[in-house]
């Protein structure tokens, strides 16, 4: 910006001012008096530069960013959703057994509860009770079928009638359990709310799966009587 | 389709990059960067000029908050 | 003044633009059909996206309420909420205030505005059909791009004209600087159309497969918000700040470096929308290591509104523009300082899915960008009309009614989803979906609550905006330089 336009001093006055007074007295003095009046607002507000506490952050904080970036890229593959990606390559921990009452816990609260409820209590008249019933704590090859295809049809539990619907939970439902679930939640509904039996094995699972082979539709009570 | 699609956005992509790298030299080159503290009062003239206050409630005009603030509260509520 | 340029040279790149300096209030007045239009539109909008809000809150913990009516189902009123604030009264608002600011930087008149009321017309009837389709059930299941596909050309087209016209306005410049509101809603005028077009034609009209289109969504949604929004909300208090104190800005070196750090970084940011999907973790990182850089801009312009106006306070408290534009600033450092933190993936794991989230878009959206809108048409209004605001009442209940109900909102959405965040991670106790819900239900009614504060807000800004546009200009307040020098307001007491 030069002087002439800056609006504090027009410029066509001060000039001839300042030509009049030269006349009468140094003009080298006046040129600089002129000079230094010109430059006034400059060296007061002159240029003022990010403050260096703030370098020091913006630094700290693309410092960090970087380091970020390295650490959680999962060595920028396209295929890597996992933040912790690349960093367990070299220790080659072995992967940790899943306790299948944590697993099926979170399954049991996740599928079933809505029906059978947290408490396993069921609803009277129309989802039946998992705590204390005998389907539960019987045999595992029966209650393996009904998660695997579902049932339906009149059923009794302890001691009372219940007709509706249990959907299906197997690999080819459209909960898609794999053994491993199946097992856990089993697990699960078998030793909770005071219920006591052996865990279910996803091996046993397994075996059951392959014994059944693919079926229509859901099981009836009649059905599953000779796996009592 | 699909890659003519992926090409025409990419390209789009690519413009717009290269307008913000242009509007950073152009501002560079015209001396936009320049003598920063005076362009911060390029927002005022002798219309509205710097040191006066250009906002107040309706009505308000004659406690107007340019005056000290003991002086305000001294006088009478209008 | 001298005659307009032609169009064709106007567009004409070789067109040297010899122009007088206008005065200030001839440039008001050119903007004055302009601003009125898309400032009038916008208040109109936001009454309307008011009632659908107070509808849709209410709905949040009484879900039995109006649930008959489909028409008026939450899915459907809670979209046309988003929508007609979004695009009716953000976007207007900030195209009112952006030409005005826009004309008075560039110490141009406006030329050739026919144009604009045209787009301007087109926008809003856009808006109205596109709400309309939604209610009807013709949405989009894009999030921030509901109007229906049959809307979005028109939008598109006249938001396109809106664009080029502000940059031509700045080509009309009267030459010497740029000043950094300039910087800010030039970028802003040239992102908004390529957002939308890029958004519209990979989740619309040819869309893409998969993930693609989450990204696609998110990098859209969020930069409406940063690279919209923002920038006019951040261009507006550069402006007014300084403006109505009556002394720079504290470091106009610092805004500078905002401006490029925003252009830089905002556009990555998007991605922490997405953290723990299934796309690429580098993707999710950059977009993690962005929205933390995002502090550096921030602090940029934190420390030159606040800064600024240090020591002014009694100023601030006497302007109603400031009011507004001050809460406003304090709340863009606010929100987008905590926006940071929420991008980590610690905090991240707690606040993504829950009010958190919705508490913080209204931060945003509200507490930063709508303050800062009713802060500039306060000033805008009295020099387009050439008249005083008629009531200090009005105003106070306006500002008190929405500074306090907003920022109950953002605080009760704020601790009501943390605590359901807290809660759905809470993998010791399984507390089930309905425990949840019930534990959300006095925050959402708080909500509701901060809902009809901010409503009275509203009605008393409208009633004033009216008021204004039909009252008679008094003798005293004919002078176009009214509002510039009042006699007994200068600042030069020894
Ligand atoms: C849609 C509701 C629903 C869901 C979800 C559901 N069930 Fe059931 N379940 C039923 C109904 C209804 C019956 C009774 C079926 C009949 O009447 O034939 C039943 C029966 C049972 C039975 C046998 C009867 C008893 O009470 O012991 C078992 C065991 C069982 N369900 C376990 C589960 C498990 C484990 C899950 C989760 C993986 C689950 N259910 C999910 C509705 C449901």
């Amino acid at each position: 910006m030069s002087a002439p336009s800056t609006p504090s001093h027009p410029a066509g006055k001060a000039s001839t001012h300042q030509l009049e007074q030269a006349a009468a007295s140094d003009a080298s003095i006046t040129a600089i008096h002129q000079t230094l009046l010109r430059e006034k607002p400059e060296p007061t507000e002159g240029f003022s530069p990010i403050p260096i506490f703030l370098l020091f952050v913006f630094s700290a904080l693309i410092f960090v960013g970087g380091v970020y970036i390295a650490h959680y890229a999962g060595d920028f593959e396209p295929m890597a959703f996992d933040p912790s990606r690349g960093k367990q390559v070299a220790s080659a921990e072995p992967a940790k057994p899943v306790d299948p009452m944590v697993l099926g816990g979170r399954l049991f609260n996740q599928n079933c509860a809505a029906c059978h409820q947290v408490t396993g209590q069921g609803v009277p008249g129309s989802f039946p009770p998992l705590a204390g019933s005998e389907w539960v704590m019987g045999s595992e090859e029966r209650l393996v079928r009904i998660l695997l295809h579902g049932l339906s049809g009149p059923i009794e539990v302890e001691g009372k009638t219940y007709n509706g619907a249990m959907p299906a939970f197997g690999p080819k439902s459209g909960y898609r359990f794999n053994e491993q679930k199946i097992a856990a939640v089993l697990t699960y509904v078998r030793n909770s709310w005071g219920n006591t039996a052996p865990a279910v094995t996803p091996e046993k699972v397994k075996e059951i799966m392959a014994a059944v082979g693919d079926r229509p539709g859901p099981w009836t009570a009649a059905e599953l009587d000779p796996f009592k | 389709m699909e890659w003519f699609a992926y090409g025409l956005l990419a390209l789009i992509g690519l413009l717009m990059s290269a307008s913000a790298v242009y509007a950073f030299f152009w501002a560079q080159k015209t001396g936009e960067f320049r003598d920063l503290d005076q362009q911060a009062r390029s927002i005022f003239d002798e219309t509205e000029p710097e040191g006066v206050v250009t906002d107040r409630f309706p009505g308000r005009a004659t406690r107007a908050s340019a005056r000290p603030q003991h002086a305000a509260a001294a006088s009478k509520h209008s | 003044m001298s005659s307009a340029p032609s169009l064709a040279a106007a567009i004409d790149p070789r067109t040297k633009m010899p122009q007088e300096r206008a005065e200030l209030h001839q440039i008001d007045e050119s903007t004055r059909v302009l601003a009125l239009i898309f400032l009038g539109t916008s208040a109109v909008w936001l009454l309307v996206g008011t009632i659908f809000a107070l509808i849709a809150s209410w709905k949040l913990h009484n879900p039995e309420f109006l649930s008959t009516q489909e028409w008026l189902t939450f899915g459907r009123v809670r979209t046309a909420h988003l929508n007609t604030v979004i695009y009716g009264w953000a976007t207007n608002a900030g195209i009112g205030v952006s030409f005005w600011l826009m004309a008075r930087l560039s110490r141009t008149l406006l030329r050739h505005a026919g144009i604009l009321y045209v787009s301007g017309a087109a926008w809003n009837l856009a808006v109205i059909v596109g709400t309309f389709g939604i209610l009807r059930g013709d949405g989009q299941p894009v999030e921030w791009l509901e109007f229906p596909r049959y809307v979005t050309p028109l939008l598109f087209v006249s938001y396109a004209l809106i664009g080029v016209w502000g940059i031509i306005t700045f080509r009309f410049r009267r030459g010497e600087h740029t000043y950094v509101s300039q910087w800010y809603l030039l970028a802003a005028l040239f992102w908004f159309p390529w957002l939308y077009s890029i958004a519209q034609i990979m989740l619309v009209f040819a869309p893409t497969v998969g993930v693609i289109q989450a990204l696609t969504n998110w990098w859209f949604a969020h930069n409406v918000l940063g690279l919209w929004f923002t920038p006019i909300g951040i261009a507006a208090s550069y402006y007014f700040i300084p403006k109505v104190l009556g002394k720079p800005i504290h470091s106009y070196h610092l805004s500078v470096v905002g401006f490029w750090a925003l252009a830089f970084f905002y556009n990555w940011a998007g991605v922490h929308h997405l953290i723990g999907g299934p796309i690429p973790v580098w993707v999710q990182s950059a977009g993690i290591v962005a929205s933390l850089m995002m502090v550096i801009p921030v602090i940029v312009t934190a420390i030159n509104h606040h800064l600024t106006v240090i020591g002014s306070f009694q100023q601030v408290w006497n302007s109603p523009t400031l009011r507004f534009i001050v809460f406003g600033a304090m709340n863009y450092t606010l929100a987008s300082l905590l926006g940071s933190a929420m991008a980590l993936r610690s905090v991240n794991s707690v606040t993504h899915f829950t009010h958190f989230t919705v508490g913080h878009a209204h931060h945003g959206m509200y507490s930063f960008f709508t303050m800062v809108m009713f802060g500039s048409i306060y000033y805008m209004l009295p020099r387009l009309l050439r008249k005083e605001w008629p009531s200090a009442f009005l105003i106070n209940v306006h500002f008190w009614g929405t500074a306090a109900g907003i920022t109950l909102y953002v605080v009760a959405l704020s601790i009501g989803g943390w605590i359901q965040g807290m809660q759905m991670n809470d993998v010791k106790n399984y507390p089930d979906f309905l425990q949840i819900m019930v534990a959300t239900k006095p925050w959402l009614f708080a909500r509701t609550i901060a809902g009809l504060m901010i409503a009275v807000g509203h009605i008393a800004f409208v009633v004033s905006f009216v008021w204004i546009l039909i009252k008679k200009r008094t003798v005293e307040e004919t002078s176009p330089t009214l509002f510039n020098t009042p006699p007994t307001l200068s600042l030069k007491t020894s």
